[in-house]
């Protein structure tokens, strides 16, 4: 099925049957699919250029494992911002990158058998048990989006804002559960070494 | 401002006074007459340090229990974050934050073993790490006094520490540079490094050409000494031409002793003679002609002396009750040994005393005294860089040769 690009008529790229959120390449509007209806999501907010381990489309590996990056969220937590890239592997699987200067997590959707603990339940400096891990609050916020960019799962606006606590474990683990209007999602990785991305 | 976001603090080097970077710059405190620690990396160098850029932006002293202090250097850099430079002594160690969590039982203590980022770390210091000076930028409110309790684990050349302040509780993982590799990082002159004082529990062990070389000789000839010596022990004993026992009255008389004839088969192996006596506060000398059909081909002298007695409480002795030689025949054939001797008792009796002596003489024998000296030499090559390994970590470890652990 062929979609056009309702700005500039231009033929959208065919990844917006799987992604959310594409840039349209001829005009750099961003638009998502809704009923088999290609729209235009709006003014995206650039992201500033900076320096960055990782780019849009170019692959880079950790431990063994390949991944390339299709899109990229910029959230501001008061203090700073932080970047989430979306990212596809060579064994198939999605993910997040999440990067706030050399602070680097991976991290997945998790599904959790019961409730998550609510936000305001949640303390810094607190063990908290979610599923069967024993787990250590080190973060606790409020993020905002404020820029976004390539191609995203998921369609996001600028000025969305969510709540978010940050649970770590042994051997790097990391377990962000964020507080949404759409709901709680809760996402499960590692924090990893910048030392040890190659890109 | 060299740092990125996450920089806190902002802390004035000359006038001391700390500037709060999330209230707008206030000033929170201000130090007086602090004096600058020495370091060769200062605020505002750009370095390399495993293929990333790096900016030196804020500088902290610190002091330990036992006063010892030591500079951290606070490098940024935009794709890699923050870590610390840390300088004290001569050494240097790089060193970041980890998000991972030391496994461990119980409490750490000295030398308690630790598990983190895939190493296995002992515990080597517990001590209380106290803030003497602070300059530039900082990724938190740092000020002169704050303390943090520290307690440092090493798997050499790599370290973790756990850093607890208040409620907060960091980890580091270090990384030892070599010095040199640390002044070419920045771009400076390692001719004029500071020499390294003291080890550094992270320093990794690096042995002298001369030490390198003993241990590898060491390693290399103590086996093949040992199966030498092993070999000559239980196969090198020959076989055995005669073993004869003649008596004082034969030995001591006018015209010697003669033993039976023997057949040495091949020139080239070696030849011993054995000569035993019991004689006890006495001693003998014995000239041993080698003869081949009735001919002297050579002769030799060996003596046995043997003392003893009890003195002071103590029992005392002193010579040996046999003597030894080796030899080689010019030529295969059949030979005989004519022995004649003289001896005394005492230190002044000169009337040899009236024991019997052995003769034994062997064929195809391996001296191993000289094997055995390669041994014993070539053990002491090996320990001598085992011994300066040891010394270099018990200097690492702080401890005395005498102690026990």
């Amino acid at each position: 099925m062929q979609l056009n690009c309702p700005s500039c008529g231009s033929e959208v790229p065919h990844q917006l049957q799987y992604a959310k959120l594409v840039t349209c390449p001829s005009c750099q509007v961003t638009l998502f699919l809704e009923d088999d209806v290609v729209k235009n999501a709006g003014e995206r907010a650039s992201i500033a250029a900076g320096p960055s381990i990782f780019s849009l489309g170019q692959p880079f590996t950790h431990r063994g494992v390949s991944y390339v990056p299709h899109g990229r969220i910029r959230f501001d937590y008061g203090k700073g911002f932080w970047d989430e890239w979306w990212v596809s592997s060579d064994t198939g699987e999605s993910s997040w990158v999440s990067v706030d200067e050399g602070d680097i997590a991976i991290e997945q959707p998790l599904s959790l058998n019961g409730a998550a603990p609510t936000f305001e339940s949640l303390m810094v400096g607190s063990n908290v048990t979610v599923g069967p891990q024993n787990l250590l609050v080190t973060e606790k916020n409020e993020a905002q989006c404020i820029g976004y960019e390539g191609e995203l799962p998921e369609v996001i606006s600028v000025g969305e804002t969510h709540q978010y606590v940050h649970l770590s474990g042994h051997r790097g683990l990391l377990l962000t559960i964020e507080y949404a209007d759409d709901g709680t999602h809760i996402y499960k990785g590692l924090w990893i070494d910048p030392f040890e991305v190659n890109a | 401002m060299l740092g990125g976001h996450k920089v806190q603090s902002l802390t004035c080097g000359y006038c001391g006074s700390v500037l709060d970077a999330n209230d707008e710059f206030k000033v929170v405190k201000t130090f007086k007459d602090l004096k600058r620690p020495y370091c060769p990396v200062k605020i505002g160098m750009r370095g390399r340090i495993h293929g990333v850029d790096f900016i030196a932006i804020g500088v902290l002293q610190y002091r330990d229990n036992d006063l010892s202090t030591w500079v951290e250097v606070c490098l940024y850099s935009p794709t890699h974050g923050y870590a610390w430079l840390e300088y004290g002594h001569g050494h240097f160690v790089f060193s970041r934050r980890t998000r991972d969590l030391p496994e461990y039982d119980g409490v750490l203590h000295h030398k308690s073993p630790f598990v983190a980022n895939g190493y296995l770390f002992k515990t080597h210091s517990i001590y209380d790490a106290t803030v003497t000076f602070v300059e530039g930028e900082l990724t938190y409110l740092a000020q002169v006094g704050d303390r943090a309790r520290v307690i440092e684990g090493i798997s050499p050349p790599i370290g973790f520490s756990i850093e607890s302040k208040g409620n907060e509780q960091e980890f580091q993982l270090s990384e030892y540079l070599v010095p040199a590799d640390a002044y070419s990082a920045f771009g400076l002159d390692a001719d004029e490094a500071r020499a390294r004082a003291q080890v550094h529990p992270l320093q990794p062990y690096e042995p002298t050409s001369l030490t390198s070389g003993l241990r590898l000789s060491g390693l290399l000839f103590t086996p093949v000494a040992l199966a030498l010596v092993l070999y000559t022990l239980m196969l090198g004993s020959g076989t055995a031409l005669i073993n004869q026992t003649f008596s004082a009255k034969e030995i001591y008389g006018k015209a010697g002793a003669v033993t039976h004839q023997f057949e040495i088969t091949d020139a080239q192996r070696l030849i011993s003679l054995d000569l035993y006596s019991s004689m006890n506060n006495a001693w003998g000398f014995f000239e041993v002609v080698v003869k081949k059909s009735g001919e002297e081909i050579f002769s030799m002298g060996k003596q046995i002396s043997y003392y003893s007695g009890y003195s002071g409480g103590e029992s005392w002795s002193e010579g040996s009750t046999d003597a030894h030689a080796y030899f080689k025949v010019p030529q295969a054939g059949t030979y005989t040994l004519e022995i004649s001797g003289e001896g005394g008792t005492g230190s002044t009796g000169r009337r040899p005393q009236a024991r019997a002596i052995s003769v034994q003489v062997r064929e195809g024998v391996k001296v191993s005294r000289y094997y055995l000296a390669l041994l014993v030499l070539s053990a002491l090559a090996w320990g001598a860089g085992w011994y300066s390994k040891r010394r270099f970590e018990a200097a690492r470890w702080d401890e005395d040769d005498d102690d026990d652990d």
